[in-house]
């Protein structure tokens, strides 16, 4: 209960109240006591009762704990006897029930998945496309807001994010039809905890982009869509942009885990930081970040230029508004040091978490946690490693025979002796599907790191040359009106960190979603 | 199929390992005010920072008579400190990063790192806005109006020309372009100085509480091109810049300042947009509308432009 009047019943979510709720109306919202509203009934106490007869009425607010529409009946009684009673004709649902789902999983290849047993999609491939009843789409502004999770979301937990962004656009008056996406961003998770193998999620997000642009070109011929996403799932709208042509007309990029100079292949690079600090001895066109190079302008086209993340999904650039945290903890831009295998254990699965990915490509034993065992910054053993004479071969050389570690076998025909030869053309089965049991963006994945830091860390420069207004930082204070919660004092208070879009109460970061809404253009 | 679990189990196994075994580190805060006088008394804070999922060690405790405080846990590597007391502004966020182990211990052991508390001293009603501002006119100084958060008529609704932005540019290309903004203080006395404090960490009054009296420059601008060859260029690179501002100047017989307003911007100015038709200008400032006051310590409950909401001193 709460003696807040009807206009000011929700000022809860966003301003940080210390009374007024309670039985006494004197309780801080999250301290107030509640009552677990029973067939038989509760009592209404009577300093509420007088409340609702002099100040504009007391306001009780409800929580739904099981589904119901039964009516909340509010009767007046004397002596046992009712005398006067009014029913509230409810229903209460899942939110779930307010917005869509689309399952992208069967789009996985790498591995099989269980999907989450909902009725209405609960097999790989369906998903739950019906209208709504609990918002039709009578009550939407006919635009599109497709929202997509980001790494390291079971099906299951992907369940809970779609639901706890929707409400917070809803609370910030979303009018438009809401999509939630699964896609397998997922694959090794541990105990639905940890996900060690974050390059076999980059390759499935590359993956389900395909099906991404599908769906979006279907959603577009009923209206304007704008999408969302969160870390990885950037990823997945980027590439479903950038390779097949999807029709978005926005991109809100929040926290996205994705290296600038992917949309931008001109950024300026950040080095020393994001060089594995041995190869700071060797000239760069001696990178595996380099090798595209050497492939580049020759007739006819080779396509091993596409080796890179440089400019990977630029023509996603355009339509990017980019949520960017400076704040950041798992997309911190990286240090100028070395990191070793304690650093994958201890810091690699939080801070600094994409930057050492990139940094440990070729540097691990194995491809399954965090780095990779081939390419990147790993030595080919078939060169002494004295930096003179690898400074002084020429760069022709390295087309056959590169400096960095080859990787397995199965790639040898990236390497081919005739390789050099403007006549050698690599499959086409290399960039469209899988030859050898390897593509180009399992490479991208493991072999080819980046040389910039993330886009969701960083304001990416060449979009604000092509568009002023298109970058927020989250840690600003504009963002956090409430300040921050006290319960985070002990962990990096008080910067946003990666997954505090959902993780921070709405009342901290509403700003968010209103701002979101307002350059998507959703409110209307 | 054997080897994967033989992987997943000792991936398992190593986290949990190292969960109980980080190395311990040893931090000592000494805290002082802005005159550089310690501080007892202060809330202090300092956390271990430990693997994801699980808790940091925390210590709270008080600073002694020197304004320190010490405290010791086992972390990832990271530490973080922090520290309050009434009456003055909070110092959030600041961090330490220990890279070298040893014997079980970050090193070096027990290092010792200055926190600095600024004391509240005359906050003061502001106008606080975020602005960003379509250039109307390219290669033509246009006025802003602090107070009226708007260029000065006929391109806005603003009065007094506090300060002439001109903006020009060439576009060519995303990777060809050429772009310069001029900020130009008109009356001589007025102007702008830059300083260097990060807002993400220490102080949360990031500005110092009093405008300085002089070392104002009449002229700013900001330098942003691009070649294909040769990539950006932007004379903007300190990331922790932010500015202080003095306008509406009035000279004495001696030529000195006998009445001025002062104000502060947040963060770098940005300046964007050139693929478009007009260019924007963009800055988050914050104006005191006293005459003479030099305080630049913004009482949050206080902004002069309404439905403004900006938490930040």
């Amino acid at each position: 209960m709460i003696g807040s009047t009807r206009a000011t019943a929700f000022k809860y979510q966003r301003e940080s109240l210390t009374t007024g709720f309670g039985h006494q109306f004197n309780s801080a919202p999250g301290e107030a006591a509640s009552e677990w509203i029973r067939a038989a009934g509760v009592e209404l106490l009577p300093a509420f009762l007088e409340r609702i007869q002099n100040n504009d009425g007391g306001v009780i607010l409800i929580e739904g704990r099981k589904t119901t529409d039964k009516p909340l009946v509010l009767s007046i009684e004397k002596d046992g006897n009712v005398l006067a009673e009014v029913k509230l004709e409810l229903k209460i649902d899942s939110v779930e029930r307010m917005f869509r789902h689309k399952n992208l999983l069967y789009t996985d290849t790498a591995g099989a998945h269980t999907v989450i047993a909902r009725p209405d999609y609960g097999v790989p491939g369906a998903s739950y496309a019906n209208e709504p009843e609990n918002w039709p789409d009578s009550m939407t502004n006919g635009k599109n807001l497709v929202y997509l999770h980001g790494y390291s979301n079971t099906p299951q937990q992907a369940r809970g994010v779609a639901a706890e962004i929707f409400k917070r656009f809803y609370w910030s008056g979303s009018k438009a039809k809401f999509y939630a996406i699964t896609w397998p961003g997922s694959e090794t998770e541990i105990g639905s905890a940890v996900t060690p193998n974050y390059h076999a999620n980059v390759m499935n997000a590359l993956g389900a982009a395909h099906d991404l642009a599908a769906f979006i070109t279907t959603l577009s011929a009923s209206g304007e869509v704008v999408t969302a996403a969160h870390s990885l799932g950037n990823m997945v709208v980027s590439s479903a942009i950038h390779d097949w042509n999807a029709p978005v007309s926005k991109h809100i990029a929040i926290n996205a885990a994705m290296a600038i100079e992917s949309l931008d292949a001109g950024a300026t690079q950040n080095l020393p930081n994001m060089v594995y600090p041995t190869w700071a001895n060797y000239s760069q066109y001696t990178w595996s970040t380099e090798w595209y190079k050497l492939f580049v302008g020759r007739t006819p086209v080779d396509r091993r230029q596409e080796l890179t993340w440089r400019g990977r999904l630029k023509k996603a650039l355009p339509k990017v508004w980019n949520f960017y945290s400076s704040g950041e903890d798992v997309l911190d831009n990286a240090l100028d040091e070395e990191p070793g295998f304690g650093d994958v254990v201890v810091n690699g699965i939080g801070r600094y978490a994409w930057a050492l990915q990139e940094k440990l490509k070729g540097r691990l034993p194995s491809n399954y946690a965090l780095g990779s065992r081939y390419g990147g910054w790993g030595m080919s053993s078939t060169w002494g490693w004295f930096p003179l004479a690898i400074n002084s071969t020429p760069g022709y050389v390295f087309m056959s025979n590169p400096f960095f570690d080859h990787g397995p076998s199965q790639l040898a025909f990236l390497y081919d002796s005739d390789s050099t030869s403007t006549d050698y053309r690599v499959p086409d089965a290399f960039f469209t599907a899988n030859y050898n049991g390897y593509n180009a963006n399992r490479l991208l994945a493991e072999m080819f790191p980046s040389l910039t830091y993330a886009a969701g860390r960083n304001s990416v420069k060449a979009i604000d040359d092509l568009a002023s207004g298109r970058q927020f930082d989250l840690n600003s204070a504009t963002f956090k009106p409430n300040g921050w919660p006290d319960s985070r004092r002990d962990n990096d208070f008080p910067n946003w960190h990666h997954g505090d879009l959902r993780e921070v109460a709405y009342l901290y970061i509403y700003p968010v979603f209103d701002k979101i809404l307002t350059v998507g253009g959703l409110k209307q | 199929m054997k080897s994967l679990y033989t992987l997943l189990i000792t991936v398992a196994f190593a986290f949990t390992a190292c969960a109980q075994t980080l190395p311990e580190a040893t931090l000592t805060i000494e805290v002082v005010d802005d005159v550089g006088a310690p501080v007892a008394g202060v809330e202090a804070r300092i956390s271990f920072e430990a693997l994801p999922g699980t808790k940091n060690e925390s210590s709270v405790g008080l600073t002694d008579e020197k304004g320190r405080f010490t405290a010791s846990g086992h972390t990832t590597g990271m530490v973080f400190y922090a520290a309050r007391k009434q009456g003055y502004y909070e110092n959030v966020g600041l961090r330490e990063h220990f890279n070298k182990r040893d014997m079980g211990k970050w090193r070096p052991d027990n290092i010792v790192r200055p926190v600095l508390i600024k004391r509240v001293i005359e906050p003061v009603p502001m106008y606080v806005k975020q602005v960003l501002l379509e250039i109307p006119v390219l290669g033509q100084p246009i006025g802003f109006d602090f107070e009226a958060g708007d260029w000065v008529a006929p391109y806005g609704k603003g009065k007094s020309t506090d300060l002439l932005i001109e903006a020009k540019s060439r576009f060519a290309t995303l990777e060809d372009f050429d772009a310069k903004v001029t900020f130009t203080f008109p009356k001589r006395l007025d102007g702008i100085v830059a300083f260097s404090s990060s807002q993400q960490s220490g102080s949360i009054l990031t500005s110092p509480q009093l405008a300085p009296s002089d070392g104002y420059a009449t002229t700013w601008s900001r330098t942003i091109s691009r070649r294909p060859d040769a990539g950006r260029s932007d004379t903007a690179t300190d990331e922790n810049i932010n500015y202080i501002f003095r306008v509406r100047s009035v000279e004495d017989e001696k030529g000195n300042v006998k009445e001025a307003n002062y104000g502060k911007i947040y963060g770098e100015i940005s300046f964007g947009g050139f693929a478009q038709a007009k260019p924007s200008v963009g800055f988050w400032y914050y104006f005191n509308p006293k005459v003479n006051s030099r305080s630049l310590e913004f009482d949050t409950t206080k902004n002069l432009f309404p439905d403004v909401t900006l938490p930040k001193p």
